[in-house]
């Protein structure tokens, strides 16, 4: 736990200041999703990978005039007059998007314990996901191991409270699963977390 | 969840699963429906409930958008010959267009390529001369206008038609539809191969159910975060709310039977099959399809396939007519019952090319000067003509307003009309009052008038204008 609150004594201020630099008037919206498809590519992904959060929405992911569904998770509108951010409020239909974009991943995650080939992912990331595979031994729970995962893939906007409600969230309610099963819900709570998705 | 716990889940949900679903799963997923025991019971179970139930009050909306600029002179709003002999307009198809009687009195030219759709006329009416932006010529600009009501976007009509039984999305959109609507988030580009691949990937994602811990605990951590003052905690808060409403879309989409891809591959088909089944199941009251057929006829080369492009373009009608006779809603009614039905495109075309030296070989330019549209089903009393468009012969004395907006004479415009007789008006006005004319917003507000949209969002002609009145 002590290391745990060095690391965000040291990263809390920085985040703070990337935060509070962004327009204070509306409810913050979703990053959009050229932002978090970058934004996993280079925390998880080998480098030059193409991957694309939106082959889980079962759709070619690239598209022209905002034809595509993941122009609904938050894009930049491509009209010939004006460009505008669009589609960040959340709705029902892109909460559900984004929940079954980032469901898809978790399980692709949690299947590099049995298939090193399902993403991928760099080396570092292997390591931090092999590492979790031992769930549910006391190995893959220890503070270090859970605190790499959440670094990895939320970065370090979330405060420390943030990571202590999700640590103790899977230590509690998944302490018996099987790593499948807790690597992918651990990877869905944080995709769907407002520090993730939002501004 | 211990091993055992995991297994008896495993089995259990296959239990539930028909045997189609464990095929179609196991061709998507790879197996990967074997990893987590939360997303397969509650797919299960809800795609095993319920059924559609008909709604008395049912009613939907179909938009069929001719994108690029469809010329009504080849369809409901044709001219003699003679404009042609006498070097104003083109007419590759060649032949005189025949008499199309409006049963409410008005008369138009049609062209025999309309011949197919005279078993549906009690079906439909059409409306002729409708004035777009017409000041801006642009396709973008008169999407625009023709969807918000104004040529640089703002409000699309289209949400607010889903007022009363509010349905999860507003709109389906199969195809391309360049418009710039501040409310659009609703409107959800979708065709049938999306549908089905995207139902493929909800069936193997965790099911999004409240029940589920870990969704409970997404969720707490959003109610947590959207605690205090500040637009991050606004932004957690309305994710929060938004994740309800998305978990009830969630169990509708899943109560939704597989559908069928059409085996000739027609995907105005598909995407009519498609909307059927998103409306009898509650999920979005309003289907668009933007056809993408080549209505943009600059060259001459492109103009002179016009008699081919109409004949496909009403073939595309008839079918879109025929499904939606022949596919029923429910015991007693079928889709055109329930279903109103806007076919339009952004703009008419000019006549011809001002560059071209004949008018046998030119092609023809965007005109917003005149719109001709068709409309059908609910709430339509059919087989009547709105509207008329001017210069319908070469040597028509054109008004005022006419020739302040096309001093080159290209353009066919829309006739001012009166709307206390809904008839068209001889009259020749020296300037434009759009109040006097059938324009873009007219269409809505009629339309507003059949869903019951509050007046408040009723469009006015021009700006600080008075609203614009209706026509059916």
């Amino acid at each position: 736990m002590k290391r745990a609150s060095k690391l965000f004594s040291l990263v809390l201020p920085i985040s703070v200041l990337v935060v509070g630099s962004v327009a204070l008037s509306a409810p913050s919206e979703f990053r959009g999703y050229e932002a978090i498809n970058s934004l996993l590519r280079q925390r998880l992904m080998e480098p030059g990978s193409k991957f694309e959060l939106g082959i889980y929405l079962g759709q070619p992911v690239r598209s022209i005039f905002n034809s595509n569904l993941t122009d609904l998770l938050g894009s930049y509108s491509s009209g010939a007059m004006n460009s505008k951010f669009q589609n960040g409020a959340a709705n029902a239909a892109n909460v559900l998007l984004w929940h079954v974009a980032v469901s898809g991943l978790a399980r692709d995650i949690s299947r590099l314990c049995v298939e090193p080939a399902a993403l991928p992912v760099q080396p570092r990331f292997k390591n931090i996901v092999d590492s979790l595979c031992g769930w549910p031994a006391a190995s893959a729970k220890e503070e270090k191991v859970l605190l790499k995962y959440w670094f990895a893939l939320m970065g370090y906007r979330a405060d420390q409270a943030e990571y202590e409600a999700w640590r103790d969230f899977f230590l509690q309610t998944y302490a018996n699963a099987g790593p499948a099963e807790t690597i992918a819900a651990m990877t869905l709570a944080i995709g769907n977390n407002p520090y993730f998705l939002l501004q | 969840m211990t091993e055992t716990a995991n297994v008896r889940a495993k089995n259990e949900n296959e239990a539930l699963l028909s045997r189609r679903h464990v095929l179609h799963l196991g061709a998507v997923s790879g197996g990967a429906l074997m990893l987590a025991g939360l997303p397969m019971s509650a797919w299960a179970e809800q795609a095993a409930a319920a059924a559609p139930v008909s709604d008395k009050d049912a009613h939907f909306f179909l938009v069929i958008h001719m994108f690029g600029g469809m010329d009504g002179s080849y369809l409901f709003d044709a001219r003699p010959l003679e404009m042609t002999k006498n070097e104003k307009m083109q007419n590759y198809l060649g032949k005189e267009p025949v008499l199309w009687q409006g049963s409410n009195g008005v008369d138009t030219w049609a062209t025999e390529l309309v011949k197919p759709l005279e078993i549906y006329k009690n079906n439909f009416s059409v409306i002729n001369g409708v004035l777009m932006a017409t000041t801006f010529d642009g396709h973008d600009q008169n999407v625009n206008f023709l969807v918000t009501g104004n040529a640089f976007g703002g409000e699309s009509y289209i949400p607010n038609l889903n007022a009363g039984t509010k349905t999860p999305l507003d709109a389906l959109l199969a195809g391309f539809l360049p418009v710039q609507a501040n409310n659009h988030a609703s409107v959800v580009p979708m065709r049938l191969g999306a549908f089905n691949s995207l139902r493929a990937q909800m069936k193997v994602a965790t099911a999004l159910d409240g029940k589920s811990p870990v969704i409970e605990f997404i969720r707490s951590r959003m109610a947590a975060l959207g605690q205090g003052p500040g637009r991050f905690s606004e932004g957690a808060s309305a994710l929060l709310k938004m994740h309800g409403v998305s978990e009830a879309l969630y169990q509708k989409l899943v109560t939704v039977p597989d559908i069928a891809e059409d085996p000739a591959k027609d995907s105005t088909a598909d995407s009519m099959r498609l909307a059927f089944e998103m409306f009898r199941y509650g999920i979005a009251k309003t289907a668009i399809l933007s056809n993408i057929e080549n209505f943009d006829t600059h060259a001459a080369a492109d103009a002179k396939k016009q008699p081919e492009l109409y004949t496909k373009a009403v073939a595309s009608i008839e079918k879109v007519f025929k499904l939606l006779k022949e596919t029923q809603y429910d015991q007693m009614r079928s889709y055109m019952d329930v279903t109103t039905v806007l076919i339009s495109s952004e703009f008419g075309r000019t006549m011809r090319s001002p560059m071209a030296s004949t008018v046998q070989d030119t092609g023809t330019d965007h005109n917003p000067l005149t719109n001709m549209m068709i409309v059908a089903g609910k709430g339509i009393k059919g087989g009547e003509v709105f509207g008329a468009t001017d210069f319908q012969t070469s040597d028509e004395v054109l008004s005022g307003a006419h020739l302040a907006l096309d001093s080159n004479k290209l353009k066919v415009m829309g006739r001012p009309f009166d709307f206390s007789t809904m008839k068209p008006s001889a009259d020749k006005p020296a300037g434009l009052s759009l109040a006097n004319y059938i324009t873009a917003d007219s269409v809505v507000n009629s339309l507003y008038g059949l869903f019951g949209v509050d007046k408040s969002h009723y469009r006015v002609v021009e700006r600080n204008g008075p609203v614009a009145k209706t026509i059916f």
